[in-house]
């Protein structure tokens, strides 16, 4: 189930509050949660809820390991048992994420004759892998008790809001409000504001930004010319942001409608004024993640220049490669990488000079991009998009309108869509004055019936002679 | 204080409004579920029951959510306000290039847009698939021509806007392959579309069917197919109604920018009895009559309002007991001409495979059929879709 759905808002949704705050003990609101949050994971795919079950009853498991031998003061049996855990939840993923890829690129390179099947992948599990994986580490770190209670741990685990798309919740943020939260009206209103900003942005923004993306790529990048290429990757890069930033309000919103309180997730990135900037903007979740358990563990920056540099690389290819069963990705965590040493090594001065708009420029164009990257599954469409950016073409607007009329609606959804990239209503968000939130109230009705209305004419289904 | 208290009761307002939305949804859904998505002329969308079976194979999950989208409070007049507006935007923004490209496809929502006030399906390519339909109809028939030698067989192919490409007036295919392909023992002939002249001049601007030009030029290739020389009177051309709704309106999502008006030929229909479905009808459609007959019934102005429904069974009986009875196999581009080939005939039997089991509660049975009525000859007419969609086969017997 997605938070976009109309499952989701009509029946999922209202059931869950409803439910949830006609129990008046922890216990049973904890049990309310769980429940519909296994459903919620059960909807879409019943079957993979068990390699859900099975992730957190390793980390379970493992963690009374590793508790078994902290007590004892045996540090290199609990490092094992910690090093196992965490080989069997990556190991996991990796099967269902990778395997296929490395299986095919095998194939590929030595021109075996290899059977490749491609398992499908359970829905969030590089969100939910990374997020029990934190429980493990920070367990064996001593950041986190042991949490004896295997349902407690699956609610952290599954819990619906920011189990499919993050955001990447540590177990150390939730750990206290798991037993300890205070729901209050206050918070569940803005919680609620929060949910239908981000609907808004995904449903409004989003999706009118991926028909102009897509149907420019669609069309054939390398035909649309120059200005209609420049056009689509700009698209593209408003769009995974209202996309993702997005589903992390919603998940961050709902999240304070049942007492919790998770990380911000995307910080205006876009405003970033240098790429070392942008990654502290864009998913924190993720970067602060593989920061403090990879790049940090390998020494960080207090080591040689060139261990630095390493540390680096394999961090930043491991994050690209998060982001899905490709080499593009790996190639995308690298162009990062290389973005980053060059900051570091060469540019830092140079930049803490330069006056902001430059080092916004400067960053906006190379995040741009990355987006190129991230978007074509092949170097070969990589190369060709980044040709029809760079090398000038004579645009066909005509050709590309006649392949669809929609692409002209969804190109005014450009410049709306860029102001909102920044932060134009930040102020006005967080002001409580009786104006402010009869304006924001009304604000969110709006957003509320227009994105349910889009959700609602995708099912447009005629049938003009009807009679039974 | 006095803003504390302001500010509590706006988001009580603002909360309660946005529950009861909701709720009354998922109420409405569930127990209070509307029959028709008059919209969208058809039947609305409902939840199925709720088992483990439905569940795991997340057929519940689909139908709640379809059923959601039609039963929702002001579903229909969300979507046709939004379709509307989408419309309006990119119509309003494209207008002046499609009347200045007159010559070119612009695809708009789910049809083309030509020659500024035509709405078309552009055709695309000859697909495996697509062969293969066409193929396994054909084994059908060749196996009903050898099964029964005492029937005469005619196969009539309509072209239309798919099947040719107004921009390079290269054709797709269909009909060659079909006329290729078929038995040698069924005659053939089709509705030939050349050009975009041809095709203005026989069809709809806003409907997928062919006007009174089209089917009545269709009647008289089928008289010479069938070697028949009388021929019904032509009588006046007129006009039937205006605001006449065709179903690629539908497929644009707005009624607002392409319209036309139904004009029809009077024939002077010999007498017969019309029977659909079994049962007796007064007319086939609205054949005899004007807009004003079904518009004051609320019925909108479309082909099959005027032309007659789309049933399982339409029986034309004249009473000429010394003429032969055709058996006619096909979709709705017949419904505009049965009437006049009926006076030709005995009797006149159309079948539609797509709806003769739900009207007349069992399959069809080809071998049953020809022998229970006594046809004489069997007629298979329809454009690309009859030919390639296995809905509009005959189960195979024996």
């Amino acid at each position: 189930m997605v938070f976009s759905s109309l499952t989701f808002l009509c029946a999922f949704l209202p059931l869950v509050v409803l439910l949830y705050y006609a129990c008046k003990k922890r216990t049973w609101r904890n049990a309310v949660l769980l429940v519909f949050s296994l459903l919620f994971y059960a909807w879409g795919e019943p079957k993979y809820i068990f390699v859900m079950l099975a992730s957190v009853l390793v980390a379970y498991l493992g963690g009374f390991a590793i508790e078994f031998f902290k007590r004892r003061e045996k540090q290199g049996f609990a490092r094992a048992a910690m090093v196992v855990t965490t080989v069997i939840l990556v190991g996991c993923l990796v099967v269902f994420k990778y395997l296929g890829l490395f299986a095919e690129t095998f194939r590929a390179l030595f021109s075996q004759n290899l059977n490749v099947v491609r398992l499908v992948l359970p829905i969030g599990i590089s969100f939910y892998t990374f997020q029990i994986l934190s429980y493990v580490i920070d367990l064996y770190w001593g950041k986190v008790v042991l949490q004896k209670n295997y349902f407690t741990l699956l609610l952290y685990l599954s819990f619906f809001p920011q189990l499919i798309a993050g955001p990447i919740v540590r177990y150390e943020t939730v750990e206290d409000e798991l037993k300890n939260r205070k729901e209050t009206w206050q918070g569940f209103v803005a919680g609620l504001e929060k949910f239908i900003f981000g609907l808004a942005k995904k449903v409004l923004l989003a999706n009118n930004l991926a028909r102009l993306a897509d149907g420019i790529y669609g069309y054939g990048i390398e035909k649309a010319g120059t200005l209609f290429a420049w056009v689509a990757v700009i698209a593209y890069t408003l769009q995974i942001y209202f996309d993702f930033s997005g589903y992390s309000d919603m998940a961050i919103g709902m999240g304070r409608m049942f007492g919790f309180h998770f990380p911000q997730n995307f910080n205006y990135p876009y405003i970033a004024t240098s790429v070392t900037d942008f990654w502290r903007r864009w998913h924190i979740s993720l970067s602060t993640w593989f920061r403090d358990y990879i790049y940090i563990p390998l020494g960080g920056n207090r080591v040689k220049p060139w261990r630095h540099a390493f540390n680096l690389l394999v961090t930043w290819a491991l994050t690209g490669f998060w982001h899905g069963a490709q080499w593009s990705f790996l190639l995308w965590g690298l162009y990062y990488a290389a973005l980053l040493l060059l900051e570091k090594f060469v540019l830092a001065a140079f930049l803490k000079k330069l006056p902001k708009f430059f080092g916004w420029l400067y960053t906006l164009f190379f995040v741009v991009i990355g987006w190129v990257i991230f978007y074509n599954e092949s170097v070969w469409e990589i190369v060709k998009t980044l040709g029809a950016l760079f090398v000038p073409s004579g645009t066909s607007p005509l050709d590309l309108i006649s392949s669809d009329s929609s692409l002209g609606t969804a190109l005014l959804f450009l410049p709306v869509s860029a102001v909102f990239a920044f932060p134009v209503l930040r102020r006005f968000l967080e002001k409580e004055s009786p104006t402010a939130v009869l304006c924001r109230e009304a604000i969110c009705l709006v957003l509320f019936v227009l994105s349910f209305a889009c959700l609602i004419s995708s099912t447009y289904n005629p049938f003009i002679y009807f009679r039974f | 204080m006095k803003q504390s208290r302001a500010v509590a009761i706006i988001r009580v307002c603002f909360v309660s409004l946005l529950a009861l939305f909701l709720v009354a949804s998922l109420v409405l859904t569930l127990f209070f579920a509307r029959e028709n998505n008059e919209y969208e002329n058809r039947k609305a969308n409902r939840v199925l029951p709720l088992t483990f079976g439905a569940f795991m194979n997340s057929s519940f999950q689909d139908s709640l959510e379809s059923a959601l989208s039609d039963q929702v409070p002001f579903a229909e007049g969300f979507k046709k306000a939004y379709n509307e507006a989408d419309a309006y935007l990119s119509y309003n923004l494209l207008s002046a290039t499609f009347a200045d490209n007159a010559d070119r496809y612009f695809d708009f929502n789910d049809v083309s847009v030509y020659n500024k006030d035509y709405l078309v399906y552009a055709p695309g390519a000859f697909s495996p698939t697509e062969k293969s339909g066409i193929d396994l109809k054909l084994g059908l028939l060749q196996k009903l021509v050898e099964k029964h030698p005492e029937l005469k067989f005619y196969a009539y192919y309509i072209e239309r806007d798919c099947d040719l490409n107004f921009e390079t007036l290269e054709k797709v295919g269909y009909a060659e392959y079909v006329e290729e392909k078929l038995p040698e023992n069924i005659a053939f002939s089709k509705f030939e579309i050349n050009n975009f002249d041809t095709y203005s001049k026989y069809f709809f601007k806003t409907d997928h069917h062919w006007n009174h030009k089209g089917s009545y030029k269709a009647y008289t290739e089928l008289l010479d197919l069938f070697e028949t020389e009388e021929i019904l009177a032509l009588g006046e051309e007129y006009l039937v109604g205006e605001g006449f709704v065709g179903s690629k309106l539908s497929a644009a999502k707005t009624d607002a920018f392409w319209g036309e008006d139904l004009y029809a030929y009077k024939f002077g229909f010999c007498d017969m009895k019309i029977y659909e479905n079994g049962v007796e009808s007064a007319d086939y459609g609205r054949q005899n009559g004007t807009a004003d007959a079904f518009l004051s019934s609320g019925e909108k102005l479309n082909y099959n309002a005027y032309y007659g429904a789309e049933n399982g069974e339409t029986v034309f009986d004249t009473g000429r007991e010394g003429r032969e009875n055709l058996l006619v196999i096909g979709e709705s581009y017949d419904n505009a001409l049965l009437k006049q080939l009926a006076c030709h005939f005995n009797r006149t039997y159309s079948i539609d495979l797509r709806y003769y089991k739900h009207y007349m509660g069992e399959e069809f049975s080809f071998d049953a059929y020809v022998e229970q009525h006594g046809i004489d000859r069997v007629l298979f007419i329809g454009n690309v879709d009859f030919f390639v969609l296995d809905v509009f086969n005959l189960k195979a017997e024996g």
